[in-house]
């Protein structure tokens, strides 16, 4: 066995940190969950949107600290995925270098998954094996000597079935004795110019005083000059001069210094794994016949289209069940707690319209989020999700995003939240933002009601059912229209990250694990509640106050004396009086319909609505629009319960109702320019529906976004929908004015 | 017959020449498995006609067209 050259990890203080590492697909996830059961923990790496996935393995009575690398096919340092490798991998950054790496690599795809593994080989961290998928390897007539392995690589190699759990436990003992006795792979012989090339980068970078390179990152910068930065060198044009005459040199041995890495890797793994692989006969591929159907011009298509219907179907319609549940288990939650608290009003507000609804408002989304979690691990667990992406990559290409987006923004017309949620699954850290960003563009449900509403409204009666059913079916795409340009010109000129290679591994086809889909929809809801959920919540206790104070108390009374003084035309004092002691009369609810509509009008919001009203009227909107825009930005459904508020008929509206329907109708500009003209104009209607499909009115989102990205994006993308959609509001008012 | 891979139909075999781009790209192409010498197939397309998914070494791989231009090859017969 080879010495190691670090530190052995007993000398180490604290718990002994294990980093899985691997290729994409190999079943590495599956072992972390399997070997550290839910004692795991997700956050970010600093700085980075990379998951980091640690969690605690306990054998016997010895604690280890057990890392899950994100997957990655080599060390080049393309993606951020592969950045925290080389990152955690040499100890930079401040992050802490593993005591021991194991290997997870898929049996079926040996050479290649050794890549890594000869690449890892450089930095001197005790090793061990562990030979996952062997069950797949037979099957497929691979045959793989373990013990001869093992003695060629000169580190221990532990065969399992994650999938199963087989072999978990001589995993568990291999990792112990491992940190105990740890062994090092051997590293390659490299050719002498290549040798040469990292002693001039070695050099050459150390008299620029730049940091000092390691042999195993001197090789990494010489081959990969996106490196630099992982391997803590600032200054690129100095490395660029120093690698161009390294590259020269390689050149002149009769070596292409593109290729010339994984050359060398593979020749030497050829003769490293000569007698350990014997393949009866030719290699069985399970996935041939089934790809034939699956990627099949017409039917694989069909079949795509089949599985997506299905996956929308159960976000858009199946998960409404669930969420009438959440919605009920909300109002069950605040009728039982209103009564005990009538003589503090402003705590019984706070309770139930602020914190209950906003606890029953993070809990809504639960439902989406775990139903989207459950199709994305069964598509990516039995090899789909690959194929969906190769068959629809065009459609996207054009404009940055890829075949891997196609699912997010899918969910997003179901719900955002899940659907930037979703976009974990792409691994191109540009197409990735791109598609968060554009994923509030499409038409979620919670759009749907504005629009019913002021179709039914507006459009119905005047056009009839045809025209209302193809401007419901055209606001739908308003988004998507904007958006795919949108992507394009962010792509073109604003994102200064390099474009990554879409390179799609096709995996076998397997039969997934409900244990492992399982795990991935706890994972996610439980991130969602944790940490955005705590985020939302505080946005609706935000939006809550603003609604509620300054509660003067003169409000109610002069709203209720205005009430009287009207009444008193229809009814004697007797009768009012009556009336108003009964609170289920028609006059009682009527007042305290007036009385809401008050004091919205004199909260903080509403005074604000006043205010910025200026700033809407170009788009047509009255000051009761624009506090019911302002309103519903922290959840867009809200304008229907704020409309049926300001306009008098309380809280209990929905985007059927005919009273509400009526007023807004009837309604008339009080004064000003157009004093006695209707306020609903088919240009303002349009103007209305078209911001609503445009603004990213959504306070979850905005928070989903921030947990996603960071808080500068989040604002980036709060801003420019807003601005967006009020210039396209703006520009349908003043347009349609000249016609109509 | 000299060409580049996204240039060869669907069935056809070729062998990898060289990879025609910067260090940094080739670099990643070839520990992929894209490595000259190697025998690549093309499958299928895709049913809009990019990407494309090859066979290179065992293993199956889509990528686009503009990403199979940077790989010559020299196409065999079966």
């Amino acid at each position: 066995m080879n010495e190691p050259d670090n530190q052995t990890p007993k000398l180490r203080q604290g718990r002994p940190l294990v980093a899985l590492v691997g290729n994409p697909n190999t079943g590495k996830s599956t072992l972390f969950n399997r070997l550290t059961g839910l004692r795991q923990h997700i956050a970010n790496y600093p700085g980075i949107t990379v998951e980091k996935k640690s969690g605690l393995l306990r054998v016997g009575n010895i604690d280890v600290d057990l890392l899950d690398l994100p997957g990655c096919y080599s060390l080049t340092a393309v993606s951020n995925d592969e950045r925290v490798v080389m990152d955690v991998l040499g100890g930079r950054r401040g992050l802490q270098r593993p005591d021991l790496l194991v290997f997870v690599l898929d049996a079926t795809n040996l050479k290649r998954n050794l890549l890594l593994v000869s690449q890892c080989a450089e930095l001197g961290i005790p090793a061990l094996i562990a030979l996952n998928q062997c069950d797949a390897a037979k099957r497929n007539g691979i045959r793989i000597h373990v013990d001869l392995l093992g003695q060629r690589l000169g580190v221990p190699v532990v065969e399992t079935i994650a999938t199963r759990g087989n072999g978990l436990e001589d995993l568990k003992k291999a990792i112990v004795s491992a940190l105990d006795a740890p062994s090092v792979l051997p590293k390659i012989h490299w050719p002498e110019c290549i040798t040469h090339g990292c002693g001039l980068l070695r050099a050459g970078l150390q008299s620029e005083g730049s940091a000092e390179l390691s042999q195993a990152e001197a090789l990494r910068v010489l081959f990969d000059s996106d490196s630099v930065f992982t391997c803590g060198v600032s200054d690129k044009t100095c490395v660029r001069k120093l690698l161009d005459t390294a590259h020269k040199e390689i050149r002149e041995s009769g070596l292409n210094p593109g290729s010339a890495e994984a050359v060398i890797h593979y020749r030497h793994l050829e003769s490293l794994l000569d007698g350990v692989v014997e393949a009866s006969g030719p290699i069985a591929r399970s996935h041939d016949s089934i790809d034939a159907l699956l990627l099949n011009r017409v039917w694989g298509t069909l079949i795509f289209l089949g599985v997506m219907y299905v996956v929308f179907q159960s976000l858009y319609s199946w998960a409404g069940p669930l969420m009438d549940l959440i919605d009920a288990g909300t109002s069950g939650a605040q009728d039982f707690i209103r009564p005990f608290l009538t003589t503090t009003p402003a705590l019984q507000s706070l309770l139930c319209d602020g914190i209950i609804a906003g606890v029953g408002g993070v809990l809504i989304f639960l439902p989406q989020i775990l139903i989207l979690f459950f199709f994305i691990a069964l598509l990516e667990d039995t090899g789909y999700m690959a194929r969906a992406a190769f068959l629809v990559d065009k459609l996207f290409s054009w404009c940055g995003l890829n075949g891997r987006s196609f699912v997010p923004l899918l969910s997003s017309y179901a719900c955002a939240i899940p659907g930037v949620m979703a976009t974990r699954t792409l691994s191109d850290p540009k197409a990735r933002l791109t598609t968060i960003l554009m994923a509030p563009f499409m038409s979620c449900s919670a759009r749907l009601p504005v629009y019913i509403l002021l179709i039914g409204t507006f459009i119905e009666p005047l056009y009839g059912p045809m025209v209302a059913g193809a401007v419901l079916f055209a606001m739908h795409f308003v988004g998507l229209a904007m958006a795919l340009p949108l992507a394009w010109v962010l792509n073109r000129f604003f994102l200064k990250i390099k474009p990554q290679p879409f390179i799609l591994e096709m995996p076998d086809y397997r039969v997934p694990t409900l244990r492992n889909i399982f795990h991935r929809m706890w994972e996610r809801g439980r991130e969602f509640v944790l940490r955005a959920g705590t985020v939302i919540l505080a946005f609706s206790i935000l939006i809550w106050s603003l609604l509620y104070f300054p509660r003067n108390p003169e409000v109610e009374k002069k709203a209720t004396e205005s009430f009287v003084a009207k009444a008193a035309a229809n009814h004697s004092p007797e009768e009012i009086q009556s009336a108003l002691a009964n609170p289920e009369s028609e006059l009682a609810t009527a007042l305290n319909h007036q009385i809401d509509s008050a004091y919205i009008e004199q909260s903080y919001l509403g005074r604000f609505g006043k205010a910025v009203q200026p700033v809407f009227a170009p788009a047509g909107f009255d000051w009761k629009i624009t506090v019911g825009v302002l309103s519903s930005f922290p959840a867009r459904e809200v304008i229907i319960a704020t409309m049926g508020i300001i306009y008098n008929l309380g809280a209990d509206v929905d985007e059927g109702s005919d009273d509400l329907r009526a007023v807004l109708q009837k309604e008339k500009w009080p004064s000003g320019l157009h004093a006695g003209e209707p306020v609903y104009t088919l240009p303002v209607v349009l103007g209305i529906m078209v911001f609503f499909a445009l603004c990213m009115q959504c306070g979850a989102t905005v928070a989903i976004i921030a947990r996603e990205l960071n808080w500068r994006w989040a604002a980036l993308s709060f801003f420019g929908m807003t601005t967006l959609a009020w210039l396209s509001a703006v520009l349908i008012y003043q347009t349609g004015r000249v016609f109509f | 017959m000299k060409r580049t891979l996204d240039s060869l139909p669907v069935g056809s075999s070729a062998r990898i020449e060289e990879i025609l781009s910067d260090c940094d790209r080739a670099n990643r192409m070839a520990t992929l498995g894209f490595i000259p010498g190697r025998k690549v197939k093309v499958t299928r397309f895709a049913p809009l006609g990019d990407p494309i998914s090859v066979e290179v070494d065992g293993q199956e791989i889509s990528l686009r067209r503009a990403e199979a231009r940077i790989i010559q090859v020299h196409q065999i017969a079966e």
